[in-house]
């Protein structure tokens, strides 16, 4: 009886996603073809990012949800984030 | 209210028998019966714990071998930590208290997912039965400490795998848990009840939930990762492969600090449920008891490394840890200051609820405050693994949320079974086992202090004095605690019939039948004005 | 503090979806724990891991991510159709889905196979020969993407439940939460592959 607005992506939008991420993740083979030292790492966990925050937006229907989903999805890396720098404080110092 | 309510009484959840016999109980979705089913497991399992640690005290009545060999002891404080850790604190007030009134105080017929509540006891029994298993196949009982620490956990050839994967299992069962009670608050709170009116033990669980959510699946994978080392020799913890056994103590805290709190946010909640009740007064400072949780839960996080001030992790992460040790001390003095707050000027009526309550609060604040000579460095490495360290824990730990248990035992069992228990047995219970409970672990400051480590069967003449009045503090407590056990039991069979409301409280529990009907309550109740809301 | 309030007895959507999404945090961070061992050990043997990473097939590696995207696709088809209340279509999507999981899965076998074949498995001499990093490196690779190789056949017997509960009528246009829940565990798999993928196969 609740608002009834299950969101249903097109087709078209479905197949859209998908070279969209095909693309990333030929982008991200291709970085590792250039020397970049340190940084390519960064850049390729940067492109694995967007297509997680992809899959999740869209496939996994975070863009229609509830705030508290994505509120929580978001805490939920930071929290992650901040476990791996707390612990790495102490491996970079020792 | 509730003059026509009395007319027409439907069973209570006791006496709707939906299966034949034990099935009953077996295959109940009924949030309140699998409280129950968790009730009986871990008293059975608390008896084995206390019979462990009985013995443990009664061989360190004297210097030498008493009547255990080292081996024996070993296992012994392993098998007593595992039981008591796993099987009772980490579980306990949610899986009990928390199952049985949690959609009870939010005015919910019951949990969200009720298969899912009964699949988790069951995992719980299986977790429990698995880990105890450890001590009866061949190979001998595992020696490791509940902490397994690496490399030892997968050198030792005692059973480990077992216990390892018992502990798994019951993670796998508290997360279960901890889910069924996150849905549940944001969808089945009555109506009319706003985060803000919800009453603070279901907010005490909320953030407990949370914590055994996030928190647990780092533990599991790390015994996972602890099986895999045995089985495989991957080599994660194992420095004759490069792994690093500091890691594994970084991966077993995080859990297993959060873990402190899944035991002790509960406990708050408990007694900040009793102490408006016996005061007859609303609590103090309800938002900063609410904020104060949610910080203990998110800070309580990031202070795992206080456990590891001696294990040589780098200089900047001691001060790190340790200076958000002492900033998640600062929640939990604010709970201390609003529950002592509320009890100014009440109408205070002293029941057995309130003795445990503000004994609660004794205990609970020796725990706190030695907590904190552990938080700072210095003295950290003064008394790190001694007997300072099991005095502060078990002051946290068993007088924390074991007072805070047995006291919502006192407070909720009317509800619960709809019979009263004779208080002047509890009382006197109370009495014998606060007094003992304090001989038995203050002496252990003072050996600590002293130097007499933790975790050794034997020592040398100049800790004797101590260890006789604890183990004597020991048999004091437990008598006191046969006493209550006693009296329970045969007052759930024969006591005199208890009102709805005995205790005139103001939370929902109160409002419908002791004990409830299946369904919670008669009418669905519909919440106008905050929970402690005495005029 | 009570009234009362007549009793009205509705399905929540919400339910069953915040259940799902809280199981998928608690998966994330199982996965977080070994991401967080994969870290430290990088940063400490990062020259032996990008040796190390050399010996792992990028072609078998990619070919397995793009088998992972499509059955994203198919799956979010399948969702979309038994939404729309087509079951059949959804019934069809969903098993494109299982037989792309299974393709991925005798790849990773294949994979594995040629890497234990090498004497490059936890505990075997060859490995331990080469040092603590090309140890912990593929001690790793196994345990993660073992891990995960568990989780796409835990998938695809969800997948098997979900036919099960279209042809049955347990899963319906009304109440897809079934389905709906088993496609945010299939792409919680494919999210967490493309962090293994990135992290395995894309160091140079
Ligand atoms: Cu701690």
């Amino acid at each position: 009886m609740e608002h009834k607005k299950t969101h249903i992506l097109s087709l078209k939008a479905q197949i859209s996603i998908l070279i969209a991420l095909i693309v990333l993740t030929f982008m991200a083979i291709g970085v590792t073809k250039i020397e970049m030292g340190a940084y390519s790492l960064a850049v390729i966990l940067v492109i694995a990012a967007i297509q997680a925050y992809i899959i999740m937006a869209y496939h996994m229907h975070l863009k229609f949800e509830s705030p508290f989903f994505r509120v929580m999805v978001i805490l939920l890396f930071i929290l992650f984030l901040a476990v791996l720098f707390v612990t790495f404080l102490d491996y970079i110092y020792r | 209210m509730s003059e026509s309510i009395h007319e027409t009484k439907e069973p209570s959840y006791l006496e709707v028998k939906s299966h034949k016999g034990i099935w009953n109980w077996l295959l109940t979705t009924d949030h309140k019966r699998i409280g129950l089913m968790y009730l009986y497991a871990m008293i059975t399992f608390f008896g084995v714990g206390v019979i462990l640690g009985l013995m443990m005290k009664l061989e360190l009545i004297a210097p030498g071998k008493t009547i255990m060999s080292a081996q024996t002891y070993n296992s012994f404080f392993t098998l007593h930590g595992i039981i008591m850790i796993f099987l009772i604190v980490v579980p306990g007030l949610p899986a009990v208290f928390g199952n049985f009134f949690l959609p009870i105080l939010i005015g919910a017929k019951d949990v969200a997912f009720p298969k899912l509540n009964l699949l988790s006891w069951y995992v719980y029994m299986l977790g429990a039965v698995v880990a105890l298993s450890s001590q009866f196949l061949s190979g001998g009982a595992p020696d490791t400490g509940w902490t397994f620490y690496a490399p030892y956990s997968f050198k030792t050839s005692t059973n480990m795998l077992p216990a390892v994967l018992g502990a798994f299992i019951l993670g796998f069962s508290s997360i279960l848990t901890g889910l069924n009670f996150i849905v549940t608050m944001h969808r089945l709170r009555a109506k009319g009840m706003t985060w803000m009116k919800m009453p603070l033990f279901p907010w005490a669980l909320y953030g407990t939930a949370w914590i055994q959510l996030l928190a647990t699946p780092i533990v599991g994978i790390t015994l996972l990762m602890v099986v895999a080392e045995r089985t495989l020799q991957i080599g994660f913890f194992d420095p004759a492969l490069g792994g690093d056994p500091i890691l594994y103590q970084h991966l077993f805290w995080i859990y297993s600090h959060p873990a402190v709190y899944i035991m002790i946010l509960p406990a708050m909640g408990v007694v900040s449920e009793i102490l408006p009740t016996f005061a007859q007064k609303t609590i103090f400072g309800y938002k900063a008891i609410v904020i104060s949780t949610i910080a203990i839960a998110f800070v309580g996080y990031f202070v795992w490394g206080h456990h590891m001030f001696t294990s040589g992790m780098s200089g900047v992460a001691l001060y790190i840890f340790s200076l958000l040790t002492f900033l998640v001390a600062i929640p939990s003095a604010i709970k201390v200051f609003n529950w002592i707050a509320t009890l100014y000027r009440g109408s205070i009526r002293l029941e057995t609820p309130f003795y445990w309550a503000a004994s609660f609060i004794f205990v609970f604040m020796i725990g706190g405050l030695s907590g904190l000579v552990l938080g700072s460095l210095a003295t950290d490495v003064y008394v790190h693994d001694t007997h300072f360290v099991v005095a502060h824990f078990h002051y946290i730990v068993f007088g924390g949320v074991g007072f805070a248990f047995i006291g919502a035992m006192h407070y909720w069992f009317p509800k619960m079974y709809g019979r009263m228990y004779d208080a002047s047995w509890a009382n006197i219970g109370w009495l014998f086992f606060f007094i003992g409970f304090n001989f038995l672990y203050m002496p252990m400051f003072y050996l600590g202090i002293l130097g007499m480590p933790r975790r050794y069967f034997d020592y040398v003449d100049k800790f004797h004095n101590g260890n006789i009045v604890s183990t004597i503090g020991s048999w004091v407590m437990v008598f006191g605690l046969v006493v209550i056990v006693a009296n329970l039991i045969k007052s759930a069979r024969s006591g005199p019939l208890a009102d709805d409301n005995p205790w005139n409280g103001k939370t929902l529990e109160w409002a419908t039948s002791s004990p409830p009907p299946l369904e919670n309550f008669e009418i669905e109740p519909v919440v106008t004005e905050g929970p402690y809301e005495y005029k | 503090m009570t009234n009362t309030s007549a009793h009205s007895e509705h399905y929540d959507a919400q339910i069953p979806k915040m259940g799902m999404w809280l199981f998928i945090f608690t998966e994330m961070l199982l996965f977080g724990g070994l991401f967080i061992v994969y870290s430290i050990y990088r940063y400490i043997y990062g020259d032996a891991f990008h040796l190390a990473a050399q010996e792992l097939n990028l072609t078998i590696g990619t070919i397995n991510s793009m088998i992972l995207l499509f059955s994203s696709t198919t799956v979010a088809i399948a969702i979309s159709s038994i939404q729309r209340g087509n079951k059949k279509l959804s019934a069809i999507f969903i098993i494109i889905t299982m037989v792309l999981g299974i393709a991925f899965l005798v790849n990773k076998y294949f994979e594995w196979q040629v890497k234990i074949g090498h004497g490059l498995y936890p505990g075997s001499t060859v490995l331990a020969g080469f040092g603590h990093g090309d140890t912990l490196f593929f001690g790793l690779y196994f345990a993660m993407t073992g891990l995960h190789a568990l989780h796409m056949i835990i998938g695809l017997v969800i997948w098997g439940y979900a036919l099960v509960f279209i042809q049955t009528g347990k899963t319906t246009q009304d109440r897809p939460a079934f389905i709906e829940n088993s496609g945010l565990y299939w792409h919680l798999i494919d999210v967490i592959w493309i962090f293994l993928f990135s992290l395995f196969y894309l160091i140079t």
